[in-house]
């Protein structure tokens, strides 16, 4: 349980470190998008880890890079939208795509992990991209995002 | 002012309790500085296309 409550500080961290940063919600949203990939490349560093020291078997490690996949190319099809200055609700139905690739990541990679070590590992990680996906999701659902020139 | 203060005390104080954590929000504090937002995307496109990579590199292994 030191791992679930790690992930839960760095979440809380975070939130007390951003949460005074006096950007717009474009920036804020483009700040959730950057922690979200430190998140993703994080999680796919310590499957890969998982993988080669036995604790995840091949069949596992599939499911899971091909999830992981998945949100990775959700999570560049954000980015693209933020780059291009996208209207607030493509935006929004961006992050909620990824939200949806994250839970199948979990639904069907995550919890199917036998070794309950590295779920556990695993599950922490993806527990916190959530929060962060949450966090965002709050963010753009009470504001009006104005996707240009936010530095 | 006040409410600041009690911000960086509690920040003091779980730097203190959970020295991992900390670092870890810290790198993505010390990450960020001096970008612009365009800076950070343009890193994190990078980074997407190396994830996906690495997941196909995983997949055929």
């Amino acid at each position: 349980m030191k791992t679930k409550h790690t992930a839960l500080v760095v979440v809380l961290l975070s939130s007390l470190f951003f949460a005074g940063c006096p950007g717009t919600a474009y920036h804020k949203a483009v700040i959730a998008e950057h922690d979200f990939s430190v998140t993703v490349a994080a999680f796919q560093q310590a499957e890969i880890v998982e993988f080669q020291s036995g604790r995840i078997d091949s069949a596992e490690h599939l499911k899971l890079e091909a999830g992981i996949e998945k949100v990775a190319l959700a999570g560049q099809t954000l980015t693209s939208s933020l780059q291009s200055g996208a209207a607030n609700t493509t935006v929004q139905q961006n992050f909620n795509t990824l939200s949806a690739a994250v839970t199948d990541l979990m639904n069907s990679g995550v919890l199917g992990v036998k070794n309950p070590t590295s779920q556990q590992l695993l599950k922490v990680s993806i527990q916190t991209a959530q929060a962060i996906l949450a966090n965002v999701s709050t963010l753009l659902a009470n504001q009006t995002t104005t996707t240009t020139g936010g530095k | 002012m006040a409410s600041a203060a009690r911000a960086i005390a509690i920040i003091g104080e779980i730097a203190q309790l959970e020295p991992i954590a900390f670092g870890l929000v810290m790198s993505l504090v010390n990450g960020l500085k001096g970008k612009s937002d365009a800076d950070i995307l343009a890193g994190d496109a990078g980074e997407w296309t190396d994830i996906i990579a690495k997941a196909h590199a995983e997949a055929s292994k």
